[in-house]
């Protein structure tokens, strides 16, 4: 375990509360706590118990974050077209995720 | 960008066969298909060496996948979100399974328990001059963490906590190597984490006390 992970670890411990919600309540939640957050509410503060399983469960996390690449594209233009995604395969840089200002 | 309302979608969706239904389901299988190849835009990385066309396949067999899993888990739509948002949550999390399933291919319970004897003896490398006090310090809350793991945690457990905290793996990787899925490592971790939490504040300890121990 190197230092970064040890600390992150050690809060993770810190955090630790009796009752979590797991994977598969997470997983029925998400949704809603993407769009909170796509529509500039905070999601934390709407789904607290969301927001404590993701600093929880890097896979889960990982997946809120893809959703909400995903959702932020759709509500600020659309997603790209299949084929426009795939040509962006061949060039340096990723798909961006949506960067204009989150409404206060 | 979908023009239907939650309501128009699930209507489309269940009514009996036909174009309305048809077109629903082409819409959605096409939406599903843009967000995951998002979704592996983003991973792209983990791509590397892929054709095009290995993409597209990859895109299209997890819409195919997620699709069915909608399909069968539409009475399940609360409407606390937007349908889409719903649905890709079932393309994403099929698309990163399937990237942690290919990546990490060949992980083992014996190899998650090889890493436990030296979990913690990267933090006493001497990186930096470190007073001899503080090395004491940071030993002897080491030592403590590693009785709680050998004495309090059981071996899947350990385990768990090797394969993601030391080892950095997926909680779906560890979790496939312990023949469980990721809901069930995810509680077995949640009580190990309860377990140690509890013996270190038995000892008065709070986290600031071992941070100050550790932190530059």
């Amino acid at each position: 375990m190197d230092p970064t992970n040890f600390l992150h670890w050690l809060d993770q411990i810190y955090s630790t509360t009796t009752t979590e919600i797991d994977c598969d309540q997470l997983q029925l939640l998400l949704p809603a706590y993407v769009d909170f957050n796509v529509a500039g509410d905070d999601p934390g503060d709407r789904l607290p118990q969301v927001k404590a399983h993701l600093a929880q469960c890097p896979d889960c996390a990982e997946e809120y974050e893809g959703l909400r690449a995903v959702a932020e594209l759709e509500a600020h233009g659309g997603l790209p077209q299949v084929e426009e995604t795939l040509a962006q395969f061949e060039t340096e840089e990723p798909v961006p995720e949506h960067t204009d200002p989150v409404p206060a | 960008m979908s023009s239907r309302s939650n309501a128009e979608w699930l209507q489309a969706l269940t009514e009996r066969p036909g174009e309305a239904q048809g077109e629903a389901l082409q819409d959605l299988s096409d939406f599903l298909q843009r967000a995951t190849l998002v979704y592996l835009s983003l991973h792209r990385s983990e791509l590397t060496g892929w054709s095009r066309d290995d993409i597209r396949t990859l895109a299209e067999d997890v819409t195919q996948e997620a699709l069915l899993e909608i399909r069968d888990s539409l009475e399940s739509f609360r409407g606390d979100s937007k349908f889409t948002t719903w649905a890709y949550r079932f393309a994403i999390n099929r698309a990163a399974s399937e990237l942690r399933r290919r990546h990490y291919r060949n992980v083992s319970l014996d190899q998650l328990q090889e890493d436990e004897p030296v979990v913690f003896q990267a933090l006493l490398l001497e990186r930096e001059a470190v007073e001899p006090e503080r090395m004491m310090e940071r030993r002897n809350y080491l030592n403590l963490l590693r009785d709680i793991i050998e004495t309090d945690l059981n071996e899947r457990q350990r385990a768990a906590i090797t394969g993601v905290h030391v080892q950095g793996l997926p909680v779906d990787t560890v979790a496939a190597a312990l023949s469980m899925n990721r809901n069930a490592l995810y509680k077995l971790l949640h009580d190990a984490r309860k377990r140690i939490k509890a013996r270190l504040q038995a000892q008065h300890l709070t986290e600031g006390d071992i941070l100050a121990a550790f932190e530059d």
